[in-house]
């Protein structure tokens, strides 16, 4: 029944995306692959005409459909392997740097230039480590738990437009099928800690399962609001509907609306990925290491590897839909290759902004109590999350237009209403931040020596 | 657009492939010398006391419940919130009343205390359950038994607990 609930909606929302993209003649992505333009390039190129013609051939034969398909789909997964690897491995040592500063120490800086290679080193040290599967754990599942977590990170960058015409597949459903893969991961992870048969395991598991299936609801209603905004579910259609005002009409300025669900979304994308405060089915002062407590050497290394995955891709889904993905003011100056190289470079860049942002607040704040974990995401995530969702849906049908048809003073209340808002804010938290600091009795409580040492 | 999500499938399998690929390269290099201390599921060093799989919580249940409904919610505003500007006031108006009858059910457990994650039990609210006057029960089961408490010195005296007829510790 689930299956043809979901087919209906595919169909049908497949349907309405096509009018809609119509209506707002935005330019939906053409339908070959730059994938398949590159295996047609090197059917076609010198080379491969050479070695038709020593088998007798005019010219290289056209490869079948499907298997074009698959060597196509091929390279794109190589690429986000290796994307993948090196985006993990640089936020874990960008966490350990983060957090060497913020405690007042180093931090890893010894393996490469500033410890660049620590991750690299720590991954080949785990790869020699031996393998345990405990006696009475659910072998099967156990095997398949890290696989189907690191299947479903992968299958999610699927969907991310890094850059104009240069995503791996621009699929027309990008925003619910995050949201749902993302879920795939969460079986992963109880799969994990059920099948271990460890009790720290299972507790972690469960905490888990619940937390996530909790963020879960605020975080699809406030991924609503850039639907509604934008029109499309598309991530790359999206991204070029932000490309206005020279690269800075982001969705962020086309709804006042919008900031507070990215707010939202944030908030709901920590306790999503398990990161601090809402670390709960991790936390070590309790349960040891959560669902993973059994897990060891490079198995381990997957979660570990999914975990920062995640947190780039919720960033991406962040930046893609909230923050104009590839588009900054000025980048349509360049053209060609080096435009779709900023185009690229703007986009993790501004990713890796949030996930410095996730580094950040994890060393910063203390962890939640679980029921207060549990109880703000129904509690106050999901009715502001709906209050956005009203607020914005008001607002786009009161507009009546697409942004760009709208009165001059109508785009322009947006974007002075989010500086305005960010303007008191920064103000207020520098006023309080100078009257704490100039406060002697709670330093001293906390360092005591240190501002004995300052005197 | 097939192409799109013939690749979704491809990442999908690679995926599964990259892990056992890398687990199968690690077995030629690494050492494989099991013991049963070495297998024995970790508990802080303790004898494995029981085994793990045992009957969980109700409140998860609950919470899988819940959001079952809220999820379905979302399934069905995303295709509206594609259109909501196109149709107008129609679509404002019927996405509201889909949004207020959910907002209802929300409101519904809210009173009835399901979204609490430590129950606490109030007669004089409508709908809500009428229990036993107890101390919340902690995540692994019910409040420590009377003796034990007693034994660290924190419990009440079984004098007091006959005369005030109260369960529990006070």
């Amino acid at each position: 029944m689930s299956a043809s609930l979901a087919l209906s909606l595919w169909l049908q929302s497949a349907r309405l995306q096509q009018q809609t993209g119509a209506a707002l003649g935005s330019t939906t992505a053409p339908d070959s692959n730059w994938t398949l333009d590159l295996l047609e390039w090197v059917r076609t190129s010198w080379l491969s005409t050479k070695l038709a013609g020593l088998a007798g051939m005019d010219q290289a034969p056209a490869l079948p459909t499907w298997a074009a398909a698959a060597i196509g789909a091929g390279i794109a997964v190589g690429i986000v392997i290796g994307f993948v690897s090196v985006v993990a491995m640089f936020s874990i040592w960008l966490e350990r740097r983060v957090a060497g500063r913020i405690q007042s120490r180093i931090g890893p800086n010894r393996v490469g230039p500033f410890g660049l290679l620590q991750s690299l080193a720590d991954g080949v040290k785990l790869l020699l480590k031996e393998d345990i599967i405990p006696s009475g754990a659910d072998r099967k599942l156990f095997v398949l738990a890290p696989a189907l977590v690191m299947a479903s990170a992968l299958a999610m960058f699927a969907a991310v437009p890094m850059a104009d015409g240069a995503g791996f597949t621009d699929i027309n459903l990008g925003v619910l099928f995050i949201v749902g893969i993302s879920a795939l991961a969460t079986i992963g992870v109880i799969m994990a800690g059920w099948s271990s048969n460890n009790k720290w395991a299972l507790y972690g598991a469960m905490r888990e399962a619940a937390q996530v299936v909790s963020y879960e609801v605020p975080l699809g209603i406030s991924l609503l609001v850039p639907v509604i905004v934008g029109g499309t579910l598309e991530l790359g259609a999206a991204s070029r509907l932000q490309s206005g005002w020279g690269g800075s009409c982001w969705f962020l300025f086309q709804n006042p609306f919008v900031l507070p669900a990215f707010v939202l979304y944030f908030i709901a994308a920590l306790a999503e990925n398990k990161r601090a405060p809402f670390d709960l089915p991790e936390s070590e002062s309790e349960l040891v290491a959560g669902f993973h407590t059994e897990y060891s050497g490079i198995r381990f290394s997957f979660f570990f590897l999914e975990e920062y995955a995640a947190m780039f891709l919720m960033s991406a889904v962040g930046t893609a839909l909230f923050l104009g993905g590839w588009n900054f003011p000025g980048i349509d100056l360049l053209k060609g290759g080096w435009l779709i190289a900023a185009q690229l470079a703007v986009f993790v860049v501004k990713s890796m902004f949030l996930v410095l942002l996730m580094i950040w607040i994890r060393w910063t704040l203390p962890r939640m109590r679980v029921d207060q974990v549990m109880v703000m995401g129904y509690k106050y995530l999901t009715p502001l999350s709906l209050i956005c969702v009203v607020g914005a849906s008001v607002w786009e049908v009161w507009a009546a237009v697409p942004f760009h048809e709208r009165p001059i003073w109508m785009q322009l209340f947006t974007p002075v209403l989010v500086f305005g808002v960010c303007a008191v804010l920064g103000a207020m938290l520098r006023k309080q931040a100078i009257e704490s600091a100039a406060q002697p009795t709670t330093r001293s409580r906390i360092a005591p020596r240190a501002h004995a040492a300052a005197h | 657009m097939y192409f799109d999500y013939f690749n979704v499938f491809v990442f999908l399998t690679t995926g599964l492939l990259f892990v056992f690929a890398n687990m199968i390269v690690g077995g030629l290099v690494r050492p494989q010398k099991p013991t049963p201390e070495k297998l024995s599921p970790y508990e802080c060093g303790e004898d494995v006391i029981g085994d793990s799989w045992i009957r969980f919580d109700i409140r998860f249940y609950t919470t899988a419940l819940i959001y079952l409904i809220f999820a379905v919610e979302i399934a069905f505003l995303f295709p509206w919130a594609l259109v909501v500007r196109e149709i107008g006031m129609l679509a404002l108006v019927e996405g509201f009343t889909f949004v207020a009858i959910l907002l209802l059910g929300l409101v519904y457990v809210w009173v009835k205390g399901d979204l609490d994650w430590v129950k606490t039990y109030n007669a004089s609210v409508k709908g809500g359950t009428e229990v036993e006057d107890r101390p919340a029960a902690d995540i692994h089961g019910g409040p420590l038994p009377v003796e034990l408490l007693q034994a660290a010195g924190v419990g009440p005296t079984i004098t007091e607990q006959q005369t005030k007829g109260e369960k529990g510790h006070s």
